[in-house]
């Protein structure tokens, strides 16, 4: 089997192939190994690369696969494959975001007003910290995503500048 | 000695007191919110009641509704934890109004130390220093008035707040309404009165604090400092004790100015006495908190003193078992906050299920944790997942220690700083003991995680958790029987091939 990842923009093959005896030989770009491997428990596995012996955990969720190997955690996005992923473009520029996960504690302009640099549009509370959603530039509020109670997520549009 | 006592608090501290009460036959009963169905500490506990909706003012905020459980479940005493209601001498008369024993300080006591301002009065009366500042209730213009004369930088700060709640650093005179108007806003948010304050800036202090025990009886010892420095948005991170920069003669001055303070209070139970401490070694009284830090594990594990347990000792009317000339430091401990945050985008508060924890397991290693594999973390309530504290012979002997259950330690599924913090233990300034308030901002700005590469055996480990869930119609033919362990299609449950042979 082949299974194709992207980490940080780099994209992987890797090549499974179960050999007699129960190990595995698995091909990492040029690279070749054999592998043996049991899974403890479901997501936990301990593997022998060579002369390593390592414990791994792997969750998966959705096309994602976090992998923590010696305590670091890797985000792997799964392909399909071979094909690359589309990824969602930047947030249109007049777009502001909350920055954290939290509650709208207050919106501090209407629609249409005009706003100067750096002046304060929402104000977020979470775990007891406040925000405040600044203005980059001047302009138009052109339309308002929020209002104070609302529980918004991370990257949530909260207001549109013109 | 309590049969049962009511928790009025959530997470690690709830966890915490829970257990000690295990262990002096103590029965619990824990509270909850939505939110926290099936949290730690309702399992741990003896009994678990629903409080209220996920909002802190519907759960565990609400006095009334903690009261009525303690008392419908035969409860004798609330431990309030820290945070919350803790520092809440409304609901300590209340507790104790409702027949119950509050474990913690008198009412009155929390009501004054709880008032910045009539604390600071109190302070100087009795001879503990503080830092200049003003403390009147003018408009604006006053307040500008004091802060020129104070000299710039100042604080503001919320007359009812505490641990860097409602706290704004002001350099420049243009900045400083809005300070006051955020600060505010903020403080009567969190603490239900607007009233703030100012204080000089002290540039580049020491943030460093004593224990105290009092009991009913009349005796006030301190268990010595910890040093709580590195802080981010005010707050602290890591904390230990000993403190490298204090001497015996300074040690003694403030261990001395601890139990004056909390004389001049008439304070009973646990509570921490906060000073700065500037270039000059001169120290400054802050504030005091009256209830546990979150920081007290490192006091327990170099005085050898089980916290919680004295706390329930002394509600229960028990005099201290030791006089100050008994207690003195052994070793060195350190804590690291494991928080559910992102350093590398201004600590912002990171949310979601941790779907794997693996926590360091080791000699001298604790970790209190109220947040395991499974649970999620919401916008409700703090996003600290977990204490990680070690204990070391001396300092370097604890920082190599915590540095290696740092890099044991396993978080899955959220983001959070520990990575930062063992690049933090392993700072040269930190290493030297060269700690003060502007740490992080002086050390650690721009801070983003190491650039690692990704090894291959992650993506082998990746691909062969592939093959795992592979069905047997896709896979070659590989003979399975199906039964073990609940995964009918795994080859890892086949009996043959690698055994590492570990335990």
């Amino acid at each position: 089997m082949e299974y194709h990842y992207e980490v940080n923009g780099t994209r992987y093959t890797v090549r499974v192939d179960q050999e007699e005896g129960g190990h595995y030989r698995v091909t990492v770009g040029e690279r070749t190994y054999v592998v043996q491997a049991e899974r403890r428990e479901p997501g936990v596995f301990d593997l022998s690369v060579g002369t390593r012996y390592l414990r791994a955990y792997v969750v998966q969720t959705g096309t994602r696969r976090l992998v923590a190997l010696d305590a670091n955690t890797y985000v792997l996005e799964r392909l399909r494959e071979g094909r690359r992923q589309r990824h969602l473009g930047a947030p249109h520029a007049g777009q502001l975001e909350a920055q954290m996960p939290g509650q709208v504690i207050a919106v501090l302009v209407e629609e249409g007003q005009e706003v100067d640099v750096g002046q304060p549009l929402v104000i977020l509370e979470a775990m007891k910290m406040e925000l405040r959603i600044v203005a980059p530039r001047a302009g138009r509020v052109r339309a308002l995503r929020c209002q104070p109670g609302d529980v918004v997520d991370r990257g949530q549009q909260l207001v549109e500048l013109e | 000695m309590f049969s049962k006592l009511l928790v009025a608090n959530r997470g690690e501290i709830a966890v915490r007191i829970i257990r000690a009460c295990q262990e002096l036959g103590i029965r619990t009963v824990a509270v909850y919110s939505e939110a926290d169905a099936r949290a730690l500490h309702t399992l741990l506990a003896d009994e678990a009641h629903l409080i209220g909706p996920p909002s802190p003012v519907e759960s565990y905020l609400h006095a009334e509704r903690l009261i009525e459980v303690a008392l419908k479940t035969g409860c004798e005493a609330v431990h309030p934890g820290y945070g919350f209601l803790a520092e809440n001498a409304a609901f300590a008369e209340t507790v104790r109004a409702a027949g119950l024993t509050f474990v913690g300080p008198p009412a009155e006591a929390i009501r004054l130390m709880g008032d910045k301002v009539a604390a600071r009065a109190r302070m100087a009366q009795a001879d503990v220093p503080v830092v200049p500042g003003y403390e009147g209730e003018g408009d604006v213009d006053e307040f500008l008035a004091a802060a020129r004369a104070l000299g710039y930088p100042v604080l503001v700060k919320a007359a009812g707040g505490g641990g860097g709640r409602g706290m704004r650093v002001v350099a420049r005179e243009a900045d400083l309404p809005a300070a006051l108007d955020t600060a505010r806003r903020e403080a009567r948010n969190a603490f239900g009165s607007d009233r703030v304050y100012l204080e000089k800036y002290v540039d580049r202090p020491r943030h460093i604090e004593f224990q105290v025990l009092a009991d009913h009886h009349g005796h006030v010892v301190h268990l010595f400092e910890r040093e709580c420095s590195v802080q981010r948005r005010h707050q602290k991170i890591i904390e230990e004790s000993p403190s490298p920069v204090l001497d015996e003669e300074l040690r003694r001055h403030m261990g001395a100015a601890a139990v004056a303070a909390a004389r001049a209070v008439g304070y009973v139970n646990a509570g921490t006495v906060e000073f700065l401490v500037d270039a000059e070694r001169r120290f400054y009284f802050l504030e005091m908190n009256t209830r546990l830090q979150v920081e007290h594990p490192v006091t327990e594990l170099v005085v050898g003193v089980d916290l919680v347990k004295a706390q329930l000792a002394i509600a229960a009317g028990e005099p201290l078992p030791f006089t100050q000339a008994e207690l003195s430091q052994r070793g060195h401990a350190i804590e690291c906050r494991i928080y559910a945050e992102d350093p590398a985008r201004g600590f912002l508060p990171a949310t979601g299920r941790v779907v794997r924890a693996v926590e360091p397991v080791g000699p001298w290693v604790r970790v209190d944790a109220g947040i395991t594999t499974g649970d999620t973390i919401t916008h409700y309530y703090d996003p600290m997942i977990a204490k990680l504290i070690v204990w070391g012979e001396h300092r370097d002997d604890a920082l190599r220690r915590m540095a290696w259950a740092l890099d044991q330690y396993i978080i899955m599924g959220v983001t959070t700083n520990i990575t930062f913090l063992r690049d933090v233990v392993r700072h040269p300034a930190f290493q030297r003991g060269d700690i003060t308030t502007d740490f992080v901002e002086r050390y650690f700005v721009g801070w983003r995680p190491p650039d690692t590469s990704v090894p291959d055996e992650v993506l082998i480990a990746a691909a062969l958790a592939e093959q795992a869930d592979t069905p047997p119609a896709v896979r070659a033919n590989h003979g399975d029987s199906g039964e073990r362990a609940g995964d009918p299609f795994s080859p890892w449950n086949v009996a043959d091939g690698f055994r590492p042979g570990r335990v």
